[in-house]
């Protein structure tokens, strides 16, 4: 029986730092999820909608918006390797981080590669608050790292278990 | 084609000359939400929403995130390269809320060969609060390399 003084992080937890987790399997970009995307934010940009304009700056194809690589990203994969001890109560998307390397186009493979890097336990007006920090890097089918995307999700804690 | 901005005309301290404003609907949020396949119900089913504490539907973190790059990208031109951009989000946003994305010039600085650019950046509803304060650097041509 935990108290309410014991911390949200378990031993087991801590473990699980810088484990490579399942972020799911290779993807092609494609050109329409590329569309669907910029049409999403309103941000029409012909480098994105228009494989001739592309090509006539110098791009192999439609390039793929900033965010891109999240496509279909399981932000929840942590919590298949995190036993908390806790119920959760909810769970929202803490904050976002990007850095971008290469130019990512319609055709690419993406693999994405991800782990924990760091869980931190915060108090807040919504209660007690465990911060899961996620990286995941994403390689093309030329090797090359494309993108790294560092997301946080936050789980407010209920009964402890 | 859009006018190019240079590494020789920022100026630090100065807002970004430019703004995304973009009003969320339940429609916005969707088409979000299938572009990216990112289906959590809050984003989509009132009912649930409303059994987590929320009076709405809400926008995904990272809808925001994009609108900030493109604020940037719109910005810039394409001779600008985005490098790194985050943001945490502070405040949840709804259908009906007026989003208005800034910037400001924090830094700038040459680096092997580049034209590096660090801005402040954050996502405002029509209220003023800013629910997504965040940061960017960018690389810019310069006029004389």
């Amino acid at each position: 029986m935990k108290t309410s003084g014991d911390s949200l992080i378990t031993q087991q937890m801590r473990e699980q730092i810088g484990k490579e987790i399942d972020f799911g399997p290779p993807f092609e970009v494609e050109k329409g999820a590329i569309r669907s995307l910029a049409e999403a934010t309103n941000f029409h940009n012909p480098l994105y909608l228009d494989e001739k304009y592309a090509l006539s700056r110098g791009h192999s194809s439609v390039v793929a918006p900033p965010g891109f690589a999240a496509y279909d990203l399981p932000l929840g994969a942590p919590l298949g390797v995190l036993k908390f001890p806790f119920e959760i109560a909810s769970g929202l998307h803490g904050s976002d981080e990007w850095e971008y390397f290469k130019d990512i186009y319609a055709g690419d493979v993406l693999t994405p590669k991800g782990k924990i890097i760091d869980l931190i336990e915060k108090a807040g007006k919504m209660g007690r608050m465990l911060f899961v920090v996620s990286e995941v890097t994403f390689t093309n089918q030329r090797s090359e790292v494309v993108a790294i995307y560092r997301p946080t999700e936050i789980f407010i804690a209920g009964q402890t278990k | 084609m859009k006018t190019q901005v240079y590494f020789e005309e920022i100026v630090v301290g100065e807002e970004i000359p430019h703004r995304v404003v973009e009003t969320l609907t339940t429609r916005s949020i969707v088409k979000w939400a299938a572009a990216v396949k990112d289906f959590y119900e809050i984003h989509y089913d009132k009912d649930f929403a409303r059994a987590v504490g929320m009076r709405d539907v809400i926008a995904h973190g990272p809808n925001k995130c994009a609108l900030l790059s493109r604020l940037l990208l719109e910005w810039m031109g394409e001779g600008g390269t985005l490098h790194k951009i985050s943001c945490t989000h502070k405040a949840s946003n709804f259908p009906g809320d007026k989003l208005t994305c800034k910037g400001k010039i924090k830094d700038k600085y040459s680096k092997d060969g580049r034209h590096y650019v660090e801005c402040e950046v954050w996502v405002e509803n029509q209220d003023g609060i800013v629910a997504a304060p965040g940061k960017a650097l960018i690389s810019l041509p310069a006029k004389k390399s």
